[in-house]
């Protein structure tokens, strides 16, 4: 790290000083995990799958591309605020969605309005979030906070359903999984607003940044006054709301809700999260980056996929895909 | 004699909330649920031992040391696939590989982990995915059963209340405590715990206190996902799944706090025990296993969050002390 | 004091941290058997010193010889094996296993497998030698007093078989009886023949126990003279003797109405409820050694620490002490003394560090309004001298006076009335901090009234319009400064609570 004396000095030194910044700067842009990276890489991963598998880039695989991205791309982007307060992750977010699925199918079959379902739903699962919030804002470990919530959560749901399926049985919402306006389909649609929202909301607000102050450094960010007790209860109560819309969307795509969905949600979203670059320390990231590491490992999925590559070598290839980033991005700062 | 007693209730102390928690919940479960009594009820929770409680004292260690691995659940399904896969050779080679693959493999992420200064949570979270799927590939992606059944024959038997598969735990346990409480290197693990920065400063090697630690999480994990595999005749390289949450809940129910430095084995002993009532109390009752894990969540939310307001007032009381004692003297 | 080669001896040893220059041209010697007292003030050369003979430092030039022996201490290791160890304020004790294991923790020598009653035994022969001989060796270091986790440090430092002694402010916290003991144990240890540095600000410890003095001053060291041919006032003004630099700003006279007012505030840091009243355009400083109390009243009024009983008002009003929040609320900004610790957002740009206690000045109904974040951060950059064309940089690029640029300048911004800092100058060079003495005078013509907490006598003298010491939780005295004299400051702060009667 170089040290510049005053940053006032006269015009003697601002040659150095210029050719310091400039230097800083391009070493700044070089580092592994600077934004432009991350679209780059899914282009060229895109271009290199054409390559090696005729049909990678044919409108119909990249429609289903984004919409096996949508589902966990608007828990990803929900959850980066987990990430960028400090408090890693939730690993509550299957048994959340699957909650958001089962209500709200069961609201809807049971003949509640379609928009009165969905707001039930979601402030529903909501507290849910904010219960976790509240138990890791007095301060226990939010791994074992949220591992636990799921377990009860899941249990809770599965023994009121009884583990049978529950039918929407409202046709008019099928229209989530075939409806293309513009084009596009509709759930994209959703994962797009989801993501500009939450993107808007870590950088335009004043939620956002404090979120984004207690995970750079938290204790400097009680100095400065910023709640961050509030900021745990509002950054899970935003990953439980953004759960349980995904478990909306499906339901409402698929027609029913059943306890076997979302197997593997929870670390396909961590996945995300990880790839898209967003620090665990907390304190650097957005939600847009989290919504470019679902479309990645999407597009890597059906690379494999395509490919007829094997469930378990595909889950070998995310697991040693993540740990590479995680070498690569996530390593603590060293003093 | 008097002595004696006051030493008795000293050692008992610190354990006292679980033993209460125990006998409470084996007597409610006794006394409601038909069939868990006597020596079948003591039969069932032992036999938790075999699969919950190795893989909870491997997970000791770690915790001991103040850091976490998620991927012991991965790890018992891998394993579980490699002693099926071996099993050929006989059982005591097919589970000695397995062990020795988990050793390897912990070892190796204890030194990644040391190396490259990551968050273990984040780490595990990672190594986790990728054991799932060697899991899968060793398996062939479907549950693999042995070839020959006779090999799991010594496993079935069972004596009283023990088997040959919690016998084994049994010592594992003996291990685990002989080398936390009387090697160098346990007690480094627990001084790493207890003040990373001191414990550097007085030279002990980070590096090996985390290989050592993981090594043997690893191995525990690894053994019972072998032992068990065998004895029920085939892989599950999906399973073991719900000990992602019952491990670390019955490491925390045992009264182990996750900052490290602080906690034995008995205290894993008595979580491991606690959640083995539940567990088969409930089954006893014919419950389905999501209700068991609402149940086990539940539990362990309920405890730490009063655990949490119980250490504080102990840590304010403790605090005044000593406060008083550094201005007075 | 046998004779023979010096066991240390520092020939011509430079040390520079970017622009700030911690050891110039030094010279050290310590004989065999003997105690040397370091002296000096904060940022004098002291620690740095401590830091190369340790190995945790590397010089950037000249000789240090161990016994006669020139050496490289590249590392701590390298130094332990010499016979160096040090015996620090932050004792090397894992508080959550025994003495008995502490003692043997880290020794590559240490047996595999431990037994409780070998160790014991071993252990019992080392707490002898520090008078520690009535102890369980099984107790746990964690139900230790403080003196007697620092004697447990002497016997694990005496175990590795150390011959010279490093003590790094050894008695900060104890009490007297305690540093009786302490002393006891470092005479019986030069008599056995180990030798000593004790880094120190106690005089009365130095007269008690050293048999030599060297003392440091702007990063030099001035020849030892044994303690036999010093006195108090010697010693201070030997300490004091620098260059006056145009350094602080013109003092103001100040008859305006009093702005802060501290009424027998009493919190964890303090024995004795403490009083103030800080004026308009007026800078209190406090002053006092390590554990003395002075930083706690400024951390109790910013709302950081908790209070047991005392009023605090600003302008009239009073302030509620419950959340650092509400002190911002009531315009009380803070600036606490570590800044990597919880004084920056490293990783955040400038900007983002400067606007983070004013973000509901710069938003509205919750939405961050860029225009205003960036002209309150420029306002900021302005007033403390940063530049404004860098707003966008990440704060941990700058050097460490700059940052503290950020941590001070961003309480300038928004509507803070009175400025409450604890170290203001910290591992900060030469001309930053001439910059900040200016921009803290500018302040305070602006209207805020400033208290400064700093360990730093020569800062306080030098900057600050009245002044306070504290000693063992106590405000001892509350002066102007036309009425104190630099050397009576010295003396005040050091000399006070000493051993034994006043």
């Amino acid at each position: 790290m170089s040290a510049d004396t005053s940053l006032a000095e006269p015009s003697a030194r601002a040659g150095q000083e210029k050719a310091d910044r400039t230097a800083r700067r391009r070493s700044a842009l070089l580092r592994p995990g600077a934004p432009w990276q991350l679209p780059v890489v899914i282009v060229l991963v895109a271009i290199g799958s054409a390559l090696v598998t005729p049909g990678f880039l044919a409108a119909d695989n990249i429609r289903a591309i984004l919409i096996t991205s949508s589902v966990t791309g608007v828990v990803a982007v929900s959850m980066t605020a987990v990430t960028l307060s400090g408090h890693f992750f939730s690993l509550s977010t299957e048994q959340t969605a699957l909650l958001g699925a089962m209500l709200f199918a069961w609201l809807v079959g049971s003949d509640t309005p379609v928009l009165l379902a969905l707001l039930v739903t979601l402030a529903v699962v909501a507290l849910t979030g904010v219960v976790q919030g509240v138990v890791v804002a007095i301060g226990l470990n939010p791994i074992i906070t949220t591992l636990a919530a799921g377990s009860v959560i899941g249990g809770l749901v599965a023994g009121i359903s009884h583990n049978e399926n529950i039918m929407t049985g409202d046709a008019s919402l099928s229209w989530l999984g075939t409806a293309q306006p513009l084009g596009i389909p509709a759930v994209v649609i959703i994962f797009a607003l989801v993501t500009i929202l939450c993107t808007f909301v870590s950088s335009g607000t004043v939620i956002g940044r404090q979120t984004l102050l207690t995970g750079a450094n938290s204790k400097a960010a009680v100095l400065a006054g910023v709640p961050v007790k509030v900021v745990a209860v509002v950054v899970f109560a935003m990953v439980a709301t953004g759960s349980g819309l995904a478990g909306i969307m499906t339901a409402s795509t698929l027609g029913y809700a059943s306890t076997a969905m979302f197997a593997t949600l929870t670390f396909d979203v961590i996945a995300a999260v990880l790839v898209g670059g967003t620090s665990i320390q907390g304190g650097s990231g957005s939600p847009l980056r989290s919504a470019g590491g679902a479309i990645l490992i999407s597009e890597i999925n059906s690379l494999m996929l395509l490919n007829n590559v094997t469930s378990g070598m595909r889950m070998l290839v995310q697991g040693a895909l993540v740990l590479a980033v995680i070498a690569l991005l996530h390593t603590r700062r060293t003093r | 004699m008097r002595g004696l007693g006051l030493r008795l209730v000293d050692a008992v102390k610190p354990y006292a909330l679980q033993i209460v928690l125990l006998i409470g919940l084996w007597w409610g479960f006794s006394a409601t649920t038909p069939l868990f009594t006597g020596i079948s009820s003591v039969y069932a929770v032992v036999e938790g031992f075999a699969v919950l409680g190795l893989i909870s004292v491997g997970l000791l260690v770690p915790v001991l040391a103040g850091e976490l691995d998620l991927s012991v659940a991965a790890m018992a399904a891998l394993a579980g696939g490699i002693a099926v896969r071996v099993a050929g050779l006989g059982l005591v080679p097919a589970l000695a590989i397995a062990t020795l693959a988990g050793l390897v493999i912990g070892a190796i992420q204890g030194g990644v982990l040391s190396r490259l200064g990551i968050s273990s949570v984040v780490f595990t979270i990672g190594t986790m995915l990728g054991l799932q799927g060697l899991a899968f590939l060793v398996s062939d992606n479907a549950a693999l059963p042995l070839e020959d059944f006779s090999v799991s024959d010594p496993l079935l038997n069972r004596w009283s209340f023990l088997s040959p598969s919690s016998l084994v735990a049994i010592a594992v346990f003996g291990l685990v405590w002989f080398l936390l409480a009387c090697t160098k290197i346990g007690r480094e693990v627990y001084a790493f715990g207890g003040g990373r920065r001191e414990a550097a400063a007085a030279g002990v090697s980070q590096l090996r206190v985390m290989v050592v630690a993981f090594a043997v999480c690893g191995g525990c994990a690894a053994l019972a996902g072998a032992m068990a595999s065998i004895k029920s005749g085939s892989s599950t390289p999906g399973g073991y799944t719900d000990l992602l949450l019952i491990a670390p809940a019955a490491i925390l129910v045992g009264g182990i706090n996750l900052d490290g430095g602080r906690g034995t084995v008995i205290n894993v002993v008595l979580g491991v025990a606690i959640i083995s009532v539940v567990r088969s109390g409930l089954g006893f009752r014919g419950v389905e296993s999501y209700i068991v894990d609402l149940a086990v969540g539940g539990l362990l939310l309920v405890f730490v969050v009063a655990d949490f307001f119980i250490q504080r007032a102990a840590g304010q009381r403790s605090r005044a002390r000593t406060a008083r004692r550094v201005l007075t003297g | 004091m046998t004779e023979g080669p010096l066991s240390v001896e520092v020939r011509g040893v430079s040390k520079r941290y970017g622009a700030v220059t911690a050891l110039d041209d030094v010279d050290f010697e310590l004989r065999p058997g003997e105690v040397m007292a370091l002296l000096g003030q904060n940022g004098a050369g002291k620690s740095t010193l401590v830091k190369v003979l340790s190995g945790l430092v590397a010089p950037d030039s000249g000789t240090v010889s161990i016994a006669g022996a020139p050496v490289a201490l590249r590392s701590s290791s390298r130094s332990q094996g010499l016979g160096i160890a040090v015996v620090q304020q932050e004792y090397s004790s894992v508080p959550n296993l025994t003495i008995a294991e502490n003692l043997v923790l880290g020794q590559a020598s240490a047996p595999a497998v431990w037994s409780k009653r070998r160790l014991a035994t071993q252990a019992r022969e080392h707490l002898g030698r520090v008078g520690l001989a009535g102890l369980d060796p099984l107790t746990f270091v964690s139900e230790l007093s403080v003196a007697e986790r620092q004697l447990v440090e002497i016997a694990r430092v005496l175990s590795r078989d150390a011959r010279i002694l490093l003590f790094d402010e050894p008695t900060a916290a104890l009490s007297d009886a305690e540093i009786a003991r302490v002393l006891g144990v470092v005479r019986s240890l030069a008599e056995d023949g180990r030798s000593i540095i004790y880094v120190t600000h106690r005089l009365p410890e130095v007269f008690a126990v050293a048999d030599r003095v060297t003392i440091f001053r702007d990063g030099r060291s001035l020849a030892p003279v044994a303690t036999s041919e010093l006195d108090v006032d010697a010693i201070v003004t030997l300490m004091l003797g620098r260059k006056l630099d145009v350094l602080f700003p013109e003092r103001s006279e100040t008859s305006s109405d009093p702005l802060l007012v501290v009424d027998q505030l009493k919190s964890a840091g303090l024995s004795t409820p403490a009083s103030l009243v800080v004026r308009s355009g007026e800078i209190l400083g406090l002053t006092g050694q390590m554990g003395s109390g002075a930083g706690a009243p400024v951390r109790a009024i910013a709302g950081c620490d908790p209070v047991e009983t005392g009023t605090v008002t600003v302008a009239g009003e009073q302030v509620s002490l419950a959340h650092r929040s509400s002190g911002i609320g009531s315009g009380i900004a803070y600036c606490s003394s570590d800044r990597q610790l919880d004084g920056i957002f490293a990783g955040l740009t400038i900007q983002k560090n400067l606007s983070s206690p004013w973000l509901g000045d710069v938003s509205r109904r919750g939405v961050l309004s860029p225009t205003a974040e960036r002209r309150l951060a420029q306002d900021a950059a302005t007033r403390f001298a940063i530049d404004v064309k860098r707003l966008g940089s990440d704060v941990a690029t700058l050097s460490g006076g700059n940052q503290q640029k950020v941590a001070l300048g961003r309480w300038t911004a928004g509507s803070a009335r009175v400025l409450l800092v604890e170290e203001p100058t910290r591992g900060v060079d030469v001309g930053a901090r001439a910059e900040i003495y200016h921009r803290l005078r500018l302040l305070c013509e602006q209207g805020l009234a400033v208290v400064v907490a700093s360990s730093d006598t020569a800062e306080v003298f030098g900057l600050c319009d009245r002044i306070g010491t504290f000693s063992r939780g106590e405000l001892t005295a509350l002066r102007d400064h036309d009425e104190w004299t630099e050397a009576e400051l010295v003396r005040q702060v050091m000399h006070s609570g000493a051993a034994g009667a006043a």
